[in-house]
């Protein structure tokens, strides 16, 4: 068994004893922080699983595409039936803080875009903040990119809005918002109050004539027709492409012959190989879910909508959106907050008004971070990977190369883009969606498995043309 | 893995969403489980501007931080 250095867990109990001293210092000024707190310890959750189970969509695909290996795409199919399994109970009580997104081809083309980030960047928008935790300079450095591309993407107008269909501005106009959005100025606002909003919210209990909170509805309809058909379509796929002929080999050179049971043997070998990321999942799931029932119950206690009421109450009452509103997911997230921070920090310095789009100034604001009650869920993901990987040893400072950083930024430019254009990221437009019946989220994930397969396709053009180049200069010295 | 450490951040982490579900059941069991009011529960969207309007006219709008 490997030694685990005793710096290693001094530093682990360090981190752990930050967020336990910011939880009672910041209870001790008012109850009302323990709203915070729960995004603050479910994030730590999160982080511990994700590092746990090496929870990365962009190495899972990766993996699957460049050399064949399925283990991790398969684990994060089986996690998410089991968030699903879990997301069942929730919206079954008809407590969940979960909404649809809208549906429409607008999710594919968002998450082909965060598809080819993500493989460029070499991490996922978890994936990225997990490896943060784990010391890794240039996942830091995929999350800075995703941020600052998000926040000026959001708030981009002048000659992009020459890009806009005149059916889109028409439409945004007719959404009566206030005069300090000013939504004809801005591609993603036009895009958003003009297209995105105009699309059906459906999830797969109502397409069957269900009822969400009941109980045939989450689990006959969200569960098993929304999750568990499509990600066995999903397994049976990747069994067929890339484990069918390895069992087809084995059980030819052992028997001469091939059975089905060969094929369920082989298929449950199969679902059976990522234990790690399923026991991740497992825990991911159950904390996806509780953290719904938690925050629900919290919006009731102290008869909120949403934090912002609570960050008004308590006097923080900058950055809140024009509704008095700040991102409040209930659930787990990851990118809105990234932009967040960089809205409010370019917002404060460059002078340029940020609250004048729909993205922060109508639905999200921009809280000062110290206050943004997802932006305590990321922080505290990043601390609960750091952890884990401090007490599994497998924390190691990782100072990004000039050439991975710039990989970084390119990827993480994709994937803020991906993200903006889909209202989520591997995340919260793919992995909560999905598990919860919304059929958007499934049409992320096509998007996401197209673009990072063109990513990975790209990736090994460039690679073996840079090769070739090196290869040549080394001849010609020689 | 270390083990022991291990089990106290996780014994931790358990105690304080025990805390914190001990604030959250509460509220569940009056409106009662099961019954998909949570929506209802709520403050409405038109007193939550009220709510919202009143801060801002108290405190006066300005930065607060």
């Amino acid at each position: 068994m490997q030694e685990i250095p005793r710096k290693n867990k001094v530093w682990a109990l360090i981190i752990v004893g930050f967020f336990v001293l910011v939880s009672l210092v910041s209870y001790g000024f008012h109850e009302y922080y323990v709203y915070l707190q729960a995004y603050l310890w479910f994030g730590f959750i999160y982080g511990m699983c994700l590092q746990y189970g090496r929870f990365c969509f962009a190495s899972a695909f990766r993996d699957l595409f460049a050399v064949g290996v399925p283990r991790m795409v398969v684990g994060i199919v089986i996690a998410t039936m089991l968030f699903a399994f879990t997301s069942a109970f929730v919206n079954a009580t008809g407590w969940s803080t979960f909404h649809p997104a809208p549906t429409s081809i607008h999710a594919v083309i968002a998450g082909l875009f965060f598809g080819i980030g993500m493989v460029f960047a070499g991490g996922c928008a978890s994936g990225s903040l997990y490896k943060t935790g784990e010391g890794n300079g240039v996942a830091l450095m995929v999350i800075l990119s995703i941020s600052v591309t998000q926040a000026i993407f959001v708030d981009i107008g002048g000659w992009f809005n020459k890009l806009v269909p005149e059916s889109w501005r028409l439409s945004a106009a007719q959404k009566g918002l206030p005069p300090s959005i000013n939504v004809t100025d801005g591609w993603v606002d036009q895009y958003l109050a003009g297209y995105v909003w105009n699309q059906p919210t459906l999830r797969f209990a109502e397409m069957l004539g269900m009822k969400t909170d009941s109980i045939a509805g989450a689990f006959l309809g969200n569960f098993f027709v929304g999750v568990v058909l499509p990600a066995t379509v999903l397994l049976i796929w990747v069994y067929s492409v890339w484990v069918r002929k390895n069992v087809v080999k084995r059980a030819m050179e052992s028997k001469g012959t091939v059975t089905f049971s060969d094929h369920l043997n082989g298929f449950w070998g199969m679902v059976t190989s990522s234990k790690r990321t399923a026991i991740a999942g497992l825990f991911l799931g159950i904390a996806c879910g509780l953290q719904m029932f938690v925050i629900e119950g919290l919006r009731m206690k102290f008869g909120v909508k949403n934090a912002g009421t609570l960050l008004a109450r308590l006097g923080f009452d900058y950055g809140l959106s024009a509704k008095g509103t700040v991102f409040d997911p209930g659930y787990w997230y990851v990118t809105t907050q990234e932009a967040q921070w960089v809205g409010w920090t370019l917002h404060k310095l460059t002078g340029i008004n940020f609250m004048d789009n729909i993205f922060f100034g109508w639905v999200n604001g921009i809280p000062n971070p110290a206050f943004n009650p997802a932006d305590w869920m990321s922080v505290a993901l990043i601390g609960g990977s750091a952890v884990m990987a401090l007490l599994q040893n497998e924390f190691k400072f990782k100072k990004p190369t000039r050439e991975l950083a710039t990989w970084a930024i390119i990827g993480g430019f994709f994937m803020g883009i991906g993200s903006r254009l889909g209202l989520g990221c591997n995340v919260g437009g793919f992995f909560v969606r999905a598990a919860n019946g919304d059929p958007s989220g499934w049409l992320f994930g096509i998007g996401m498995i197209g673009g990072a397969f063109v990513g990975v396709k790209f990736f090994n053009w460039w690679t073996e043309r840079k090769m070739a180049k090196e290869m040549a200069e080394l001849e010609f010295e020689l | 893995m270390a083990k022991i450490h291990f089990w106290i951040v996780v014994i931790i982490v358990a105690g304080f969403i025990g805390f914190m579900i001990g604030y959250a059941v509460p509220p569940f069991m009056e409106v009662g489980f099961g019954k998909g009011q949570a929506v209802q529960q709520g403050v409405s969207e038109e007193e939550l501007m009220k709510q919202y309007q009143q801060i801002l006219e108290e405190g006066g709008g300005g930065e607060s931080e």
